[in-house]
């Protein structure tokens, strides 16, 4: 007999593997960064290296300096935040702008809270509404699609020309957005955030995610529903009008990026299906009052990340309880 | 439509390698070590002693505790010595060598049943299975006339467990095809002790001609169903079976007899039958033989007492030095260090493997995907029981049902960080049982 290994039960091991997880996230991503190159420029691609590259490096930095093991790609966790940061991103920031929310999001979101697994809230959304909060010129300036405005350019200087006002602001105004048809909203071909225009691609990405059940169906589903059913039950325009607001509702701002991409994050959402529900349920409503009684147009990150602190407390409420006497 | 239970896993079933290959009944090797704990239970004391001479079917161990089962010479010959041996456990047991003298001469005590079938009263047969050392042949070696006991009166469905979800074990598959008759034979003794007209016999939908064979056998006409159930792991677990079978949930610290069930694997029931018909005790069983390393896999009936290391060089031997050996199957077996230890009543297979197959990283992360919950199928949340049993707060651990985890692996297998799940809940388990016996205590 060689040497013998002794491990513990079970002797065999599923194929899932943290790294190849996060792989599958990135590449769920791609198909809403292509959207974003073709519609806002290579400069979409510039930020996302940038946001992606920081994120891995303040990681691998504050993992350093809280004495936590390392390896400079140990997981691709941080990649897939990074990417998600740039994809929450206005196409005309200037190109530290990722840096410095990619340090807010791996120092002091992850690391201080210890780390992967351990954050309390979404660190790429948190990132946002850092950003959001600090920078809010910078933030709320958009640009038209297919105005491409340089790849390299460190501090872009945007024309009236290029830059316009998102459908979320009509919304948010109680109109419905002027020259974006539906159609436009669900391909993509409007101004916001790089990869948030594109509900296609973003649905594209998640129905692969749940295809190789990496998500579950539970917490997309509620969110949408939740959203979907509140617009059309509370439309701020004429109620004839209500399937049609309802539709902008979910087609805008990061509700689709959010369905199948932040609020499936593992570490801060439930893992009971009833919590997961209850989660879903509870962004979406938030993202409703926010997007119609807040004054920021987009209600989502605040939602998300109101409810990340409740993934706990959700778990506990829905505990599985023990399988009682029941007749079939 | 094929029953099935909640949560989960669908692991490689890898059955190909031995599901087609008849049983071959494995000659006794020249020395036999009997280990007289073979059952869960109280240990046994020898009732032989060095230099005597035992027949085929002599009882050789005996305990007079209620919870035991004894164990019986499996071969003819003369008792080299009764001494500490090492166990497949790994620690040492009191262990019955003898030297056998191929004889096979049978034990006067070897008697057909005198009773007739139709009967049987349920103590008659309990005392039957009693007395041939007949335990639980799934795996967990529970003495089965204790089971049989304990369900006097009580039963409403007898279920026989014919699922055999572990992967790469066929031992169970090949004894439905090959013995039909004595698998129903046992199954009719046992509903009818139990005053049942019915049984529900259990089989994954990966085993279909082991229903045909059943059929045609005449298990209809006895009153036996077979009932297809979805192909998952641990689809043969007791409390998944019951949910399978009859919609019944088992709650949590009960047992099946609770809610009206008892559960018998196929294969003990062929040993009752045997233990009925012919009066020979338990003392030979079937075992898969299977994995890289071994040269010819297969399904071989072995005499309890064979090592290990025998069983693999009269099968053909193995191609490799196996890195990791295991008895049972990979879920939930044993790993074995030693090679030398005896195949006992429940070594339902015995796999080689060249490489170990599952290794468990030491830096794991929890990343709270959740995938431990949804296979659990105890219901567990194996993901936060590990960080109440990494805190050490036993009481929030117990609070939450860790001890209703039957380690079935259903969650290590699934995660995706590698952490070793099963061993934190067996750490938990632990410290809340002596917790307790602490308490009691003081």
């Amino acid at each position: 007999m060689n040497t013998p290994v002794i491990n513990t039960s079970p002797h065999i091991r599923g194929e899932d593997r943290v790294r190849l997880i996060m792989a599958d996230v990135l590449v769920a991503l791609f198909p809403a960064v292509v959207a974003g190159c073709y519609f806002f420029g290579l400069r979409v691609l510039v930020l996302c290296l940038i946001s992606v590259l920081s994120c891995m490096l303040f990681d691998a930095l504050g993992a350093f300096f809280c004495g936590r093991k390392f390896g400079v790609i140990t997981d691709a966790s941080a990649a897939v935040s990074g990417l998600l940061l740039a994809l929450c991103l206005p196409v005309g920031v200037p190109l530290w702008l990722p840096v410095m929310g990619a340090a807010f999001a791996m120092l002091i979101v992850k690391q201080l809270f210890g780390g992967l697994g351990k954050n309390l809230i979404n660190p790429a959304l948190a990132a946002r509404v850092f950003l959001t909060v600090s920078f809010p010129d910078l933030m709320a300036v958009y640009t038209k699609p297919f105005s491409y405005i340089p790849a390299f350019a460190w501090q872009p200087t945007l024309t009236d020309a290029v830059t316009t006002a998102t459908p979320l602001t009509f919304l948010n105004g109680g109109s419905f957005p002027a020259d974006v048809s539906l159609m436009q909203m669900f391909l993509g071909e409007t101004a916001g955030s790089v990869g948030e225009v594109s509900a296609l691609m973003l649905l594209g990405g998640g129905l692969y995610l749940l295809y190789r059940r990496i998500i579950t169906w539970q917490t997309p589903t509620a969110f949408l529903a939740t959203v979907f059913l509140l617009g059309l039950l509370f439309p701020a325009g004429e109620n004839a009008f209500a399937l049609r607001w309802a539709s902008y509702e979910l087609f805008s701002g990061g509700v689709m990026l959010a369905a199948f991409f932040m609020i499936t994050d593992y570490t801060t959402a439930p893992v009971t299906s009833n919590g997961r529900l209850l989660f879903g349920f509870g962004c979406g409503v938030l993202t409703f009052l926010i997007r119609r009684f807040g004054s920021y147009p987009e209600g989502v990150s605040f939602a998300v990340l109101i409810m990340n602190f409740l993934s706990w407390p959700l778990d506990r409420l829905t505990w599985p309880r023990a399988a009682r006497r029941k007749a079939k | 439509m094929t029953g099935t239970f909640r949560g989960g896993i669908h692991p490689p079933t890898m059955k190909q390698a031995t599901q087609n290959k008849a049983t071959v009944v494995l000659s006794a090797p020249p020395r036999l070590y009997v280990p007289l704990l073979q059952h869960i239970g109280a240990p046994l004391s020898a009732a032989v002693e060095k230099g005597q001479r035992v027949l085929m079917g002599q009882v050789i161990g005996q305990s007079d505790a209620p919870l035991s089962s004894p164990v019986h010479a499996p071969v003819s010959g003369t008792v080299a010595s009764v001494e500490l041996y090492l166990h497949p456990n790994g620690s040492r047991v009191p262990t019955v060598i003898i030297e056998n003298d191929g004889l096979d001469e049978v034990h006067p005590s070897v008697q057909p049943c005198p009773i007739a079938e139709a009967d049987m009263t349920l103590p008659q047969l309990a005392e039957l299975m009693r007395r041939a050392g007949i335990t639980g042949l799934g795996g967990a070696s529970f003495p089965a006339h204790v089971k049989l006991s304990s369900a006097e009166g009580k039963a409403r469905y007898l279920l026989i467990n014919g699922a055999e979800c572990e992967p790469y074990i066929t031992c169970n598959h090949r004894l439905m095809l090959e013995r039909p008759e004595a698998v129903l034979g046992g199954i009719r003794l046992l509903k009818q002790a139990l005053g049942l007209t019915e049984a529900l016999v259990g089989i994954e939908s990966n085993k279909l001609n082991a229903v045909t064979s059943l059929n045609r056998a005449g298990a209809e006409a006895m009153g036996i169903h077979c009932r297809l159930l979805k192909t998952k792991y641990p689809q043969g677990g007791e409390r998944q079976l019951v949910r399978a079978l009859t919609g019944l949930h088992v709650p949590d610290r009960r047992l099946p007899i609770d809610v009206g069930c008892v559960v018998f694997n196929v294969e003990t029931c062929a040993s009752v039958y045997d233990a009925y018909v012919t009066g020979m005790p338990l003392i030979e069983r079937c075992v898969t033989v299977s994995g890289d390393a071994v040269n010819a896999p297969g399904n071989f009936r072995v005499r309890l007492g064979t090592l290990i290391s025998h069983v693999a060089e009269v099968c053909g031997g193995l191609s490799d030095p196996p890195q990791t050996v295991l008895m049972g199957g990979p879920m939930m077996g044993t790993p074995l260090f030693d090679t030398s230890v005896a195949v006992i009543k429940n070594t339902s297979a015995l796999l080689f493997f060249k490489q170990a197959k599952a290794t468990y990283p030491e830096d794991g992360v929890c990343l709270h995907c959740g995938k431990c919950a949804g296979v659990c199928p105890s219901r567990l949340l194996p993901n936060y029981l590990v960080g109440f049993v990494r805190s050490r707060d036993w009481q929030e651990a117990e609070k939450h049902r860790l001890l209703s985890c039957m380690e079935c692996g259903s969650c290590a297998y699934t995660c995706p960080a590698g952490i070793p799940l099963v061993q934190y809940m067996r750490l938990g388990k632990d410290m809340i049982n002596q917790e307790k016996r602490r308490r009691k205590q003081g």
